[in-house]
């Protein structure tokens, strides 16, 4: 019995100490994954050091463990590589910097040993330690470790992540069966009852599982059911431990990426990279929103991510998703060029910002980066897209800074734009800019103040020439002075497909083009195509599919899509009002079915008193009369004892229930029970006759109806309802 | 006065006891009881089990206070039984001799004669037993149970029925000699009278209602002892009291408060007393009652207790209560429900 308390006590200990891994695993791009991983853990921290107590110490047997997880430690770095090379700077790696690492990157924390080994070393721990104060008979304690990992996983998960309600019930379960496990064990009293326990002992235990069962289901629905209420109602929210992690910056070279167009235009040769994909796609490279007069800067907040890229702040349809591979030969700096907004990266340790959709090697430099990556591309709908309201101006004040000393150009062409609504001025705009101004590829590079004071000729006059570098440079300040929050990106034209039929594209230095964006409200950043005429040597524009008004025939995604529930908006993840229609619900169905049990029970406890005092074959019906009897005792609060013999129990009854005269009652069916229990095979005479059995059948039925009448009314009407006497056990 | 009571298995298997047969004998026992009754007011359950004791071949230890009439009852059973009475008072300068009677040399036939003690007699009343000297103590306790006295080599019995009635008084023990456990063990039960009802007391001193033993009537005779004895011994005992018994002996034996449980002798001697107590009840087999109502009497004065539980103020009796209160009786209704 201890032994299989032992083991029972283990096991829910493995179960609370796994809870944690549960709860931070849906934080993992493969939560599954990840909550087996830790599961997996958790047992080996339990049982490794169970096994290491039985020879050791708690305390060596904790300290002789801690090899045994390094070492699982290493088998993680080798399952799942992290960002350090080799194995032992991977584990080095994993175990120091774990803890930043699942705080600096982007949700989903990608599956990997330096994201791993800090929640699988706590689970280890929480684990020993339990499994450490379970032998030492402190259950209390024991649990103590995995709550506070439970805690921890809470903190790390933050208000992004589903929450760990299923894990809570895990743990509070858990929980239960180990304290109730040592509780049990203490209560055990020493050995009384030697004979006495052959038969009451299986049903003292049935009893004691049904009840501990009952425990169980109480806490897990209260854990479930209201756990997120009580929450959700409050004020209350978890902080974000990531918000208040600055990530690591990446210094930029400093050269704006712009600033390579004009050179990259006077020499279109150069190849840049090679990109395999199934249909020739327009890439994106560098988002700039920053501009100080000089030069457009790409600011930004990078975060590491793994596979799975976050969603970017701006709306963004779910697809069209295009997937290519790229090889970089001669990108500068550490931009990586994607299909539209990058949503999946792999071969690459990347870095993602969310503001302005812009994607990054983590560190070094691009040049030599081989990677997959997956995109989305939106496809915008002329009616959509001229509906749009204009966003509002305080939040998008970043994007409609403009410095002071612009040349007067850019004032007098956004004057003359007019009213509508923002699609509208933007397509004027660019309209003037297509129209008004011619292609040079010769023309020098800078896109500041001072050559777009030379580039924004009055019509008709001489030069006035640029580059996409001018154009889209021109473009976006002249939106913003219009009040439309605009912002420059640089990218590439599909390229030049390698041989015949093959899906290699080399993308050269002529393919590099630039364009402008303008917020719509409700439809995100679109972009705007003012090149002028057809494009010339230097290759497709991607304005001219992608840009506005292009294409209206796609169908357009919805704006932020509905992520598949792992993450949900962080002004709650539940509804509250629904939350507590469901608690209604249940409640309702739980009553409902509560009263229909209650009139079963009640039908069923009518006939059977019916079948039990109304038996035909005399010896029956005694007996139905004896359990009636005893029922209607144990109803009444009085239930007869083992020891009591059928005097006894006849004695209980005129004790709870006085006769009229005040003597006791000369029951047919004490002398009748006795006589037909012990008489033996012997006198001929019948054991009961009809006569008698049925004399009893009628004291007993008397005497229980008064026994009921005396009882207060709430029992007294729970009195045929009640199920529990169909259950009783007979003896 | 000398009859012999016939043994149980000294012939062929008796045939079961009717319930009017029971019934018949049950009337003979009532009938001595409510005689003895007139004398011993307001203490029928102690007079009918004292009556037990005697049909069933048993002793009795009576444990009580001076003066609450444990002569008389003794007196009175010897009365209604047609027997003779002696009492003993024992005192430390008691010799065995004194019990059991010496051997005298007759100068006439110039040959030792036995003159026989005081235990020659139907009811022996002992009185303050332990006061005697273990030596004298163990003669009267031989002669308890091997019924008869033997001096130089030559036995004699005593009359039968035999019925040693001992007493001791609970609160005064200096200067005594507590009786061995092994001794205790022959008294087949150990009652106690206590004093009378306020009724009994008053109808004691007017002395109106009482009758002196000496003036009961004579209710039964030898022969009659004799034939409610042998029926008793065909009195039916279902195999689940058996065990019921058997269930409380072994819980005597495993119980925390409990140093020595009672024997296989306390068993046997229960059911002896049980087949009587049912026939005097005017039934033919037994119920757990007639086993619950025995215990105490005839087991708590065999158990010796655990040296915690005896400091801690609880008896014997309360301990075998609290076992009779735990060990579950057999059902009445054997096969289940229904």
């Amino acid at each position: 019995m201890v032994g299989v308390n032992r083991v029972l006590g283990l096991a829910a200990l493995i179960a609370a100490a796994a809870a944690p891994g549960l709860a931070v695993s849906p934080a993992y791009a493969e939560p599954d994954l990840v909550a087996v991983v830790l599961t997996g853990w958790a047992a080996a921290g339990v049982l490794v050091t169970a096994l290491l107590h039985r020879w050791l110490s708690a305390a060596s047997a904790l300290v002789m463990g801690l090899p045994v997880a390094f070492a699982g430690v290493v088998a993680l770095v080798a399952a799942f590589p992290g960002r350090a090379e080799g194995l032992w700077p991977g584990t080095v790696d994993a175990v120091a910097h774990s803890g930043a690492r699942i705080l600096t990157m982007a949700l989903p924390t990608p599956v990997a040993a330096d994201t791993l080994a800090l929640p699988a070393l706590a689970v280890w721990l929480a684990g020993a330690a339990g499994a450490l104060a379970l032998g030492g008979g402190a259950p209390l304690t024991a649990v103590l470790g995995p709550l506070l990992a439970l805690v921890g996983a809470a903190v790390v998960n933050g208000p992004e992540v589903r929450p760990a309600y299923v894990p809570a019930a895990v743990f509070a379960l858990a929980a239960v069966v180990v304290l109730a496990l040592s509780a049990d064990q203490r209560a055990d009293p020493g050995g009384a009852a030697t004979v006495v326990a052959a038969d009451g002992g299986r049903r003292r235990a049935l009893t004691r599982a049904l009840s501990v069962g009952g425990v169980l289901a109480l806490v897990a629905s209260l854990t479930v059911y209201l756990g997120p209420l009580a929450l959700y109602s409050s004020p209350f929210r978890p902080a974000d431990l990531r918000a208040e992690v600055t990530p690591p910056e990446e210094t930029t070279d400093g050269v704006s990426p712009l600033s390579y167009l004009a050179a990259w235009s006077a020499e279109p040769g150069e190849r840049l990279m090679t990109v395999t994909g199934e249909e020739p796609t327009e890439l994106r490279w560098v988002t700039l929103s920053d501009f100080d007069g000089i030069t457009w800067q790409a600011g930004g907040r990078y975060v590491p991510v793994g596979e799975s890229v976050p969603p970017p702040e701006f709306p963004l349809p779910a697809r069209p998703v295009r997937t290519v591979d790229v090889e970089v030969e001669a990108l500068p700096g550490h931009w990586l060029p994607s299909p539209g907004i990058a949503r999946q990266v792999a071969g690459a340790h990347t870095a993602f910002d969310p503001a302005s959709g812009g994607l990054r090697i983590a560190t070094g430099t691009a040049e030599g980066a081989a990677y997959r990556v997956a995109g989305v591309v939106p496809q915008f709908e002329e009616e959509t897209l001229t509906t749009a309201e204009e966003p509002d101006r305080e939040e998008f004040a970043e994007y409609l800074e403009l410095p002071a000393d612009a040349p007067p150009q850019i004032a007098g062409i956004a004057a003359e734009v007019g009213t509508g609504t923002p699609y509208q001025r933007a397509n004027r705009l660019a309209a003037h800019l297509r129209s008004n101004y011619g292609f040079d590829p010769e023309s020098p590079g800078g896109h500041g103040y001072a050559n777009l004071a030379e580039f924004l000729v009055e019509p008709g006059e001489q030069g006035g020439g640029g580059t996409s570098e001018q154009f889209a440079s021109a473009f976006a300040l002249l939106a913003r002075a219009s009040g439309l929050p605009s912002r420059v990106v640089v990218g590439f034209g599909p390229g030049t497909a390698v041989g015949d039929g093959g899906d290699d594209r080399i993308i050269r230095s002529g393919d590099a083009v630039a364009w402008g964006e303008v917020y719509l409200e409700g439809v995100g950043w679109a972009p705007f195509d003012v090149m002028p005429g057809d494009p010339k040597e230097n290759g497709a524009t991607p304005e001219s599919e992608t840009g506005a008004g292009a294409d209206p025939g796609e169908a357009a995604g919805g704006t932020a899509a509905e992520e598949d529930g792992l993450f949900s908006p962080s002004n709650g993840p539940i509804d509250v009002g629904d939350a507590w229609a469901r608690v209604g619900r249940t409640v309702a169905w739980a009553v409902a079915a509560a009263v229909a049990a209650a009139l079963l029970a009640g039908a069923a406890r009518v006939v059977r008193r019916r079948y039990r005092l109304a038996a035909r074959e005399p010896e029956r019906r005694l007996h139905g009369a004896w359990w009636e009897l005893r029922d209607g005792l144990r109803m009444a609060g009085a239930a007869p004892r083992p020891s009591d013999t059928v005097t006894d129990v006849l004695a209980r009854s005129d004790a709870l229930l006085p006769a009229a005269d005040g003597r006791p009652r000369t029951w047919a069916l004490g002398t009748a029970l006795n006589a037909l229990a012990f008489m033996g095979p012997a006198s001929g005479a019948p054991r009961v006759d009809a006569g008698t059995a049925r004399a009893a059948a009628d004291e007993v039925r008397t005497y229980t109806a008064a026994l009921r009448a005396e009882l207060p009314r709430s029992r007294r009407v729970l009195w045929w309802l009640d199920p529990r006497p169909l259950l009783w056990r007979r003896r | 006065m000398t009859t012999s009571v016939p043994h149980a298995g000294s012939g062929a298997p008796a045939a079961p006891l009717s319930m009017d047969e029971a019934a018949d004998h049950a009337a003979h026992f009532t009938r001595l009881a409510d005689e003895i009754a007139s004398a011993v007011l307001g203490k029928s359950d102690v007079v009918r089990m004292a009556l037990v004791a005697l049909l069933s071949e048993g002793h009795i230890l009576l444990e009580d206070v001076p003066g609450v009439g444990k002569t008389t009852l003794a007196r009175a059973i010897a009365a209604v039984t047609d027997g003779e009475w002696r009492r003993i008072q024992f005192t430390p300068d008691l010799l065995p001799s004194d019990v059991t009677g010496v051997p005298v040399f007759n100068q006439a036939t110039r040959e030792f004669q036995f003159h026989p003690g005081p235990v020659f007699s139907n009811v022996v009343i002992a009185d303050e037993i332990n006061r005697a000297s273990p030596k004298t103590q163990a003669a009267l306790l031989e002669v308890m149970e091997e019924r008869q006295v033997t001096v130089d080599g030559r036995r004699y019995p005593v009359p039968r029925p035999f019925l040693v009635v001992a007493t001791q008084n609970p609160v005064e023990m200096d200067g005594t000699y507590r009786l061995p456990e092994a001794q205790l063990d022959r008294f087949l039960m150990r009652l106690s009278l206590g004093y009378p009802g306020a009724d009994a007391e008053l109808a004691i001193m007017r002395g109106d209602r009482l009758t002196a033993p000496e003036d009961l009537k004579v209710v039964a005779d030898s022969e009659r002892l004799a034939a409610i004895a042998a029926a008793a011994k065909r009195v039916f005992i279902d195999d689940a009291v058996y065990r019921y018994v058997l269930d409380l002996a072994h819980a005597t034996r495993g119980h925390d408060e409990i140093h020595v449980g009672v024997s296989p002798r306390a068993t046997v001697a229960l059911v002896r007393a049980l087949r009587m107590l049912v026939l005097a009840s005017g039934r033919s087999y037994a119920t757990p009652d007639d086993v619950k109502e025995l215990a105490v009497p005839a087991w708590a004065h065999r158990l010796v207790l655990a040296p915690g539980s005896a400091i801690s103020g609880r008896g014997a009796a309360d301990v075998l209560r609290d076992v009779l209160d735990r060990v579950p009786v057999p059902a009445p209704v054997r096969h289940g429900d229904e």
